[in-house]
């Protein structure tokens, strides 16, 4: 038998006929298998059951993401100790790609790859890096806010400023003291703004692109001239935040007047107020408002509140104006209070109190009225939920900025239990010893009965 | 699928009139109750995630331990060959054999039920949503180690064997990804392949459909690689 009939003889068996099909089956269906696997990475789906949706990107990130218009590439870089951050931040990444594909990630570890390491001037573990053209940013954190701000960092093209008014006693952004505003500036500065103090006297003009003037709380009065020049800046389309307690003297009394807004002299009082004292009213209810919309339910505190009459039955029609802040039900606006004492009469108003506003005018400027510069304090932002995200919207929805509003920063639930020391020993005992003995002892009497 | 459901079921009895059923449970509960009662004590925090990471690596064992006899032992006492010339298809001995090893396991996995039932009874607050999710992603990780048990157990007679190389299997896949770091060119994939890298986003709360996709392929596959090879005893 020839070697060409002894193959022929061989492939010819019915064993080694069944095994090449067998075989070519086999690798057919795995091929299969991996086609769909293929494409349910691509197709990136994910659904997410925790209660706070800690997997899901909030819808601020959402709307940035989809208005890149240039690549943006991440560059993570991780040793081998760091791989359960470097699978956070990759599990993160994976939902950011989902949305935008001008979003590319890739991660880099130090230890193996130095020269690109030192290219990108890593000096620690766990650095991730966002490239855009030319701009770059490194942060050191993989929550959404960091991630989302980097990202807006590096795919802005100029930073907006936010100028603080001084020179007339107004809450200043330097100080640590509870009565001050460092903490707002660093929580701007956070969202890639830049925040700087304003003399109206030095600077008698306010470049109009990309700047929020804030005027907090002054306790002098505003040189006419100081005043005409925020008017000015104000007509022309500026953005502008005023906040003002009672007490303190009403300020932009004018620029109040045209957009049909006048200070009222009181205080707001709520006897039910959440944090007990009623001078501090509590919000809870918003008015539906760019600034206010995701804000429904988290509580806001405010202090020493004046509330905001209107000067008309309607408001001018060139502006349009938005109610934003109102006091509860249960609130009165007292008008007779004098050196910490406060009397309400029959007189006075009931709640709901308006309070602030918001207000767009015919040349598509913004501005912001609130009659309370307490809730914006050191000593007020961070002892309730939504202070912080308040102010922070106020500012982005002046600067325009409504992709920056509130990426919210996920507060950790409090899960704790508290288990007395029996209670401990019982659930230790029960699934240690209860249920598996609970088999065993089955499995000895199955075995002792077959035996 | 009704043949296998009749298999399914004399296969259960089986487990049940053996005690390896039974040590097999009870180990396994001992082990999910240490660790469930050590993370909660330690840690007093009203969450199973915890738990689900750390269960996950005694499928290793457990999974070996359920299959190994499933075909081997008919192979080696000789019942293979009855049950291959009775009107039974192939892949229906092996779908009925492995269904019944995962119903033994599901009666496991009922009985850590009571975990979650300890959590709310002392007044824990936990996220039910990972608690479903890391069930969810137990079964579906145990399927895909079950069916290769099966498969390890349809290519050899000798139970052992058969143990022996599905724990090797599961054990290289579960630590594949570390072979990641000596090759960069074949991290993703090597990462993709690992069985436990699906896990994480289950028992942190979240379903992903390529982790689901993962887990039911390599079931698939397991189980079709097991009826290819009991079909090729016909011809051997």
């Amino acid at each position: 038998m020839s070697f060409l009939q002894r193959i022929q003889t061989t492939l010819g068996l019915r064993g080694v006929r069944y095994g090449a099909n067998a075989s070519a089956m086999s690798i057919l269906f795995i091929a299969i298998m991996v086609l769909c696997n293929i494409l349910a990475v691509r197709f990136h789906t994910r659904y997410d059951f925790t209660a706070q949706k800690e997997f899901s990107l909030s819808q601020q990130t959402t709307q940035i993401l989809q208005s890149l218009n240039q690549p943006i590439e991440i560059i993570g870089f991780y040793n081998g100790q760091d791989a359960a951050l470097q699978a956070d931040l990759e599990s993160r990444l994976k939902e950011y790609r989902a949305v935008s594909p001008q979003i590319t990630y890739r991660f880099v570890d130090p230890d193996r790859d130095p020269v690109a390491a030192s290219a990108e001037n890593i000096t620690t573990y766990g650095t991730v890096v966002f490239k855009s053209g030319e701009r770059r940013q490194a942060i050191n954190a993989i929550d959404e806010k960091d991630i989302t701000g980097a990202i807006l960092k590096v795919s802005a093209t100029t930073k907006t400023k936010v100028y603080f008014v001084t020179g007339h006693r107004e809450r200043t952004i330097d100080t640590t003291d509870p009565t001050g505003l460092g903490d707002v500036k660093q929580l701007l500065e956070a969202d890639n703004l830049v925040v700087e103090p304003l003399n109206l006297v030095i600077s008698a003009t306010i470049p109009l692109e990309n700047t929020v003037v804030v005027l907090a709380d002054p306790l002098d009065p505003l040189q006419p001239a100081e005043e005409a020049t925020l008017q000015q800046f104000i007509d022309q389309g500026g953005r502008f935040v005023l906040l003002s307690n009672t007490l303190s003297p009403a300020p932009m009394v004018g620029a109040m007047a045209q957009w049909g807004l006048r200070w009222n002299n009181d205080i707001v009082l709520d006897q039910q107020s959440q944090v007990g004292n009623p001078v501090a009213p509590a919000v809870l209810d918003y008015p539906y408002t760019d600034i206010t919309k995701d804000l429904t339910g988290q509580a806001s505190v405010f202090n020493s509140v004046r509330t905001i009459g209107t000067t008309g039955d309607e408001f001018p029609p060139e502006y349009t104006v938005y109610e934003l802040l109102r006091s509860s039900e249960n609130s009165v606006a007292a008008t007779k209070f004098d050196a910490g004492k406060v009397e309400t009469q029959d007189s006075d108003a009931k709640g709901p109190l308006t309070f602030g506003y918001a207000i767009e005018t015919p040349a598509k400027g913004r501005v912001v009225v609130v009659g309370d510069v307490d809730f914006a304090t050191n000593g007020f932002l961070k002892v309730t939920q939504a202070n912080a995200p308040l102010f922070r919207n106020m500012i982005a929805w002046a600067a325009a900025q409504e992709e920056l509003i509130s990426v919210p920063s996920l507060e950790p639930v409090d899960r704790q239990v508290f288990m007395t020391e029996s209670q401990a020993s019982i659930i230790f005992y029960s699934c240690v010893v209860g249920l598996p003995l609970l088999f065993l002892l089955t499995g000895i009497a199955v075995w002792w009965r077959r035996r | 699928m009704r043949t296998a459901l009749v298999i399914a079921r004399r296969e259960i009895l089986a487990y049940f009139i053996s005690p390896i059923a039974y040590l097999v449970s009870a180990m396994f509960l001992l082990i999910s109750g240490f660790l469930f009662s050590l993370i909660l004590i330690q840690s007093q925090q009203a969450s199973m995630d915890g738990l689900f990471l750390n269960v996950t690596v005694v499928l290793i064992f457990i999974a070996p331990l359920l299959t190994m006899r499933l075909l081997a032992d008919e192979q080696k006492s000789g019942t293979l060959e009855i049950l291959l010339t009775a009107p039974v298809r192939d892949w229906e001995v092996v779908v009925g054999k492995y269904l019944a090893a995962m119903a033994l396991f599901g009666i496991m996995l009922l009985c850590t039920l009571y975990y979650p039932i300890i959590l709310w009874r002392i007044g824990g607050n936990p996220d039910w949503g990972p608690v479903l999710t890391g069930y969810l992603g137990i079964i579906l990780l145990s399927s895909a180690m079950f069916a290769i048990g099966t498969f390890t157990s349809s290519v050899t007679e000798n139970q052992i064997v058969a143990a022996v190389l599905g724990f090797g299997i599961l054990l290289l896949l579960w630590l594949i990804d570390a072979a990641g770091n000596l090759a960069t060119e074949a991290t993703d994939v090597l990462r993709y392949i690992s069985l436990p890298s699906h896990y994480n986003d289950f028992a942190r709360g979240a379903i992903t459909i390529e982790d689901v996709v993962y887990y039911l392929s390599v079931t698939f596959v397991a189980l079709f690689l097991a009826t290819r090879s009991l079909e090729s005893r016909r011809y051997r």
